[in-house]
């Protein structure tokens, strides 16, 4: 009974050991495996899977994350800077270093 | 010195095969001797995915798998219930319509399944002349009285084969017991691997596309014959229609009582299929690999049927303890087999030669799924 579904595939991303489908499932290449089932079905319809990572797409990827960090520190230690404002209480050192590497992190 | 009779007989050494037939026969009435269940987790009491879903192709209990096909309307929930009504037993998987389909056309139709091992079926005999019988017994409730359809599929490479039957739900919301034999197949030889070996499919509706082939003999497989007798579509019809299975069990021969398995036994069958740990049942070994990137490698609890398909709960899935706490991405599928997985943490700021990575939080997680 072949009942090899590929309507749920709606991405498919080729990695070093299979590929990853929708963006969050990765799919071993063992024929054994449903999902590689479907995903052999999806390639027999006519589909192409998209290329491997480039070292260039995992470096902006690491870099958008880096980022992402980054600004989250910040946005976390802001209030230091607020209550220095308006009390002049002083802002921790290590609080002081650390905003400064998370800002010059960004990019 | 003359031994009595039953001193003879206790001294025996040696029995005829028909002695100990009938030895195992006498003391049969409640347990065939061994392990007899073909079905895991036939009382329902694992669910690793969820208790509930809403997913039309999705698990309400492990291994018992929904399908649908082609349905226009029609949304359910599909839940791993308490049971308090029937002895025994303390969970089932519950089918709800929350949406009724309008119509069911002939290319619609909704089943529950579960696949067994080719492996697990070797005692079958089946394509011999010594082909066994199987049993299959469940309790089941509906709101929807009638007649539905149940089929099982034999899968081989030499070439599918069906037999089907049905069951009648006599009372509404009343649990009922029901019990089926089909004949075995002395046709077709099943494979003896991995893969797929017997389906059961329990049918709440199918069009007239499933319903039109006569499957209550063993012959090549069908989709016409998928359904053959099925007398009411009305759960997936009526609003808030239920129905309800729990203690299924498939053996060789004739129908005994439900063999009651521990927890912890039908956990780690279900595992080989699927798991998904709790966020603090899962830790791996992480090491830096290049760059931002890094490796984490982990081992099954049990080794899974076959290399599993991953996903995980994207980003800030994991996090390590080096410097401090670092939040490591969902991870990409890397090398492995049945045994263990290796997970690469592409961009996830893994800076240590060598840590330990687990889930960050109760709200992350990571599945591995081998299902047949």
């Amino acid at each position: 009974m072949n009942e090899n579904n590929t309507a749920w595939i709606t991405s498919c991303k080729t990695l070093e050991f299979g590929w990853q489908v929708n963006g969050n499932m990765g799919v071993p290449n063992d024929p054994a495996n449903r999902h590689c089932a479907d995903v052999l079905a999806w390639i027999a319809e006519g589909n192409t899977p998209d290329a491997q990572f480039t070292d260039a797409e995992i470096a902006a990827n690491t870099q958008a994350e880096t980022n992402a960090t980054s600004q989250a520190y910040l946005d976390s230690t802001d209030w230091y800077i607020t209550r220095h404002a308006e009390t002049a209480v002083a802002v921790p050192d290590d609080v002081t270093t650390a905003r400064a590497a998370a800002r010059a992190a960004i990019v | 010195m003359t031994k009595s009779a039953t001193r003879v007989a206790a001294d025996k050494v040696t029995f005829t095969q028909t002695e100990v037939t009938s030895a195992i026969t006498a003391g049969d009435s409640a347990a065939r001797a061994g392990r007899k269940n073909l079905i895991i987790n036939g009382a329902m009491q694992v669910a690793q995915r969820n208790t509930s879903t809403t997913q039309h192709n999705g698990y309400g209990s492990d291994r018992f798998e929904a399908n649908a096909g082609n349905l226009d309307q029609l949304a359910i929930t599909l839940t791993q219930n308490s049971v308090t009504d029937l002895p025994q037993f303390t969970k089932s998987l519950k089918f709800t319509t929350t949406t009724a389909e309008t119509n069911l056309d002939s290319n619609e139709y909704f089943r529950i399944m579960q696949k067994i091992e080719s492996q697990s079926c070797q005692q079958l005999a089946y394509g011999t002349s010594s082909a066994n019988s199987v049993t299959l017994s469940f309790w089941i409730k509906s709101s929807v009285t009638g007649t539905y359809a149940l089929s099982l599929f034999a899968d081989a490479s030499a070439g599918t084969r069906i037999i089907g039957s049905t069951y009648t739900i006599s009372s509404a919301n009343t649990w009922e017991k029901k019990t089926l034999t089909f004949a075995g197949d002395t046709v077709r030889v099943m494979d003896n691997n991995n893969s797929e070996g017997l389906r059961l499919m329990w049918f709440m509706g199918a069009g007239s596309d499933f319903t039109s082939s006569d499957n209550t003999s063993w012959s090549a497989y069908s989709a016409s014959k998928l359904a053959y007798g099925q007398g009411t579509n009305a759960v997936l019809t009526t609003a808030n229609a239920t129905w309800e299975v729990t203690g299924v069990q498939l053996e060789t021969g004739s129908g005994t009582d439900f063999e009651h398995r521990s927890y912890g036994e039908e956990l780690a069958l279900c595992l080989r299929y699927f798991y998904k740990p709790a966020p603090l049942d899962f830790s791996a070994q992480g090491t830096h690999w290049s760059g931002n990137n890094g490796y984490m490698t982990f081992h099954y609890p049990v080794p899974m049927r076959a290399k599993p398909s991953y996903a995980d709960s994207g980003s800030s899935t994991y996090k390590t303890y080096y410097n401090g706490i670092q939040r490591l991405n969902g991870g990409q599928l890397g090398d492995g087999g049945g045994t263990h997985t290796e997970i690469i943490l592409l961009n996830s700021n893994i800076n240590s030669p060598s840590t330990f990575v687990r889930l960050d939080g109760s709200d992350k997680f990571c599945s591995f799924d081998a299902e047949l």
